[in-house]
């Protein structure tokens, strides 16, 4: 589900699940082991991305539509671990986003240290409350250390997908490229960060304590999320997603 | 037994100026950071005027004073942070406005004292703005990336604090580092323009405002981490970062000078040999 791969000492963690990267359990603990291991890998930092139209289309809905109150709350513990996992990586962690990251897909790449996206007709978005969804309280900390207040709220009360180039004029994109040249543009930020790898290391748990000790503090507040996924609304409309899914069948699978 | 007058507090008919004047690119110390913290507090008692924060000689404030700290053991170098704390503190948390005039260098702990200020004006030209330490293998005490952070915003403070670059004041400008960039003669009047239009008709908007707008921060700079500043202390005191300032310190006694070699190289700071993360100090 996720395919490592080391060069120019860097590296790459591809998404590959299905056409979308959509997230389960199973993948968000794969994605926390990758990055814990990055620790004791000789790289300068990591580039996580993936190929086709979609980054990460989010929560894999089809898997998750008849999972009891149990398997969400599982489901919660492993978003838990995964955005903590990117987030106090030590080493510099580029989001390549090749296209579209989506609720879940956008918090994985909103925990990294910068966003590079493709120019085209990729998007980033919160998508969470279409689905009558909350933002976990926890993933909610961790986004206000990464957007700028009005981007944060645009986000997570609009619930759009924003192009890239708006995501950027936002400030939840950092940089858009040219999409060949993406991965070339996320070697060179990850270069010019290290100076000092263990300088850097002190530097990114300085400015992420504050916002991590609120992500674990916030963990109490979670049980909401399954509150409401359980609900009539939410229930109603994971259904209907999981329905047009099916529909839109083959190519793209789950989202 | 009068120490010597190393911050200065001149009174002007509606705000105050606060000049380093210590000479030696102005590098922080334990007296000069106790000077500019009573100073800050005296002038708070005194009902917190406008503050503008300059300095004279050919540097704002070339940071730490590495001579100083070489010469320091662990109990030393934990007073020196625990003052530069305090210091930066004082400044960050003074209930008027205050703007750093930079009309010369203000790197590393320069630059975070002038983060300190509510709003930097720096004249264009040879200056440089910039906080490096990580080219010298250095990371900064929490009270330091806090200010840097609430100041600043995530992105340009992660742009400041990784890179370690020195840039000119139109380019620091543009990252948001600083807010303006004037001629060197318009500074201290642009500066106290400012200072005093934050604090009109002696009904300070500011003080109003900025003891809610400025909490998170009064919070975090509350106390020092014990626990944080030992880290800080431990990788400090590491063979590698010994090194490396040692290097930095010879290149100085060297004449080079620490403001025009940083300037020299800032541009495009040198790919150290030894990048490669691992050796973890």
């Amino acid at each position: 589900m996720i395919r490592g791969e080391t060069r120019e000492e860097t590296r790459f963690l591809w998404l590959e699940h299905g056409g979308a990267n959509a997230l389960d359990g199973a993948s968000l603990r794969e994605i926390a082991r990758s990055f814990e291991a990055v620790a004791d890998e000789d790289v300068r930092g990591v580039i996580l991305t993936a190929e086709g139209k979609i980054f990460s289309a989010g929560l894999d809905l089809p898997a998750l539509v008849d999972a009891d109150r149990e398997a969400i709350e599982d489901l919660l513990d492993a978003l838990f671990v995964a955005l903590r996992a990117v987030f106090v990586c030590e080493r510099p962690v580029v989001a390549a986003l090749n296209g579209h990251a989506v609720a879940g897909g956008a918090l994985l790449a909103l925990a990294c240290d910068l966003r590079l996206a493709a120019s085209g007709p990729g998007r980033l978005g919160l998508t969470e409350a279409r689905l009558g969804l909350p933002i976990p309280a926890s993933s909610i900390e961790m986004l206000r250390y990464a957007l700028p207040r009005p981007a944060l709220e645009t986000l997570v009360y609009g619930a759009d997908m924003h192009a890239f180039d708006d995501a950027r004029r936002m400030g939840a994109v950092d940089e858009v490229v040219e999409p060949e040249a993406l991965l070339e543009r996320a070697v060179r930020r990850i270069e010019a960060w290290t100076a000092s790898p263990s300088a850097f290391a002190d530097i990114k748990r300085r400015l992420r304590a504050p916002s991590l000790r609120a992500m674990e503090e916030a963990r109490a507040h979670e049980s909401a999320f399954a509150d409401r996924w359980f609900e009539p609304l939410a229930q109603q409309r994971i259904r209907a997603a999981v329905e047009q899914l099916g529909r839109r069948g083959g190519a793209r699978g789950r989202s | 037994m009068s120490e010597p007058v190393l911050v200065r507090c001149e009174d002007h008919e509606h705000h105050a100026q606060v000049v380093l004047a210590r000479g030696r690119g102005n590098a922080l110390e334990p007296a000069v950071l106790g000077q500019l913290a009573a100073i800050f507090e005296d002038l708070r008692r005194r009902g917190a005027p406008p503050v503008v924060l300059a300095a004279e000689g050919r540097s704002f404030c070339t940071g730490l004073d590495l001579d100083h700290a070489a010469g320091l053991d662990r109990r030393g170098m934990r007073e020196l942070m625990r003052a530069f704390h305090v210091g930066l503190r004082a400044c960050a948390l003074y209930p008027g406005p205050v703007v750093a005039a930079l009309h010369g260098h203000a790197l590393a702990g320069g630059a975070l004292l002038a983060l300190a200020a509510d709003h930097r004006i720096m004249v264009r030209g040879r200056p440089r703005f910039g906080v490096h330490g990580i080219q010298l293998g250095v990371s900064y005490p929490q009270v330091a990336v806090e200010i840097v952070r609430h100041r600043v915003g995530r992105a340009a403070a992660e742009e400041l604090l990784y890179e370690g670059r020195l840039l000119h004041a139109e380019q620091a400008c543009e990252r948001g580092w600083i807010d303006e960039v004037v001629d060197a003669e318009e500074l201290l009047v642009r500066a106290g323009h400012w200072a005093v239009g934050r604090a009109s008709d002696g009904l300070s908007l500011h003080h109003l405002g900025a003891g809610s707008l400025d909490r998170p921060l009064s919070v975090a700079l509350a106390e020092i981490d014990a626990k944080e500043m030992e880290a800080w202390l431990d990788q400090w005191f590491s063979r590698s970062t010994r090194a490396r300032v040692g290097q930095a310190r010879e290149g100085l006694r060297n004449g080079v000078g620490a403001k025009t070699r940083d300037a020299d190289s800032a541009g495009s700071a040198p790919a150290p040999s030894h990048r490669r993360p691992g050796g973890r100090s």
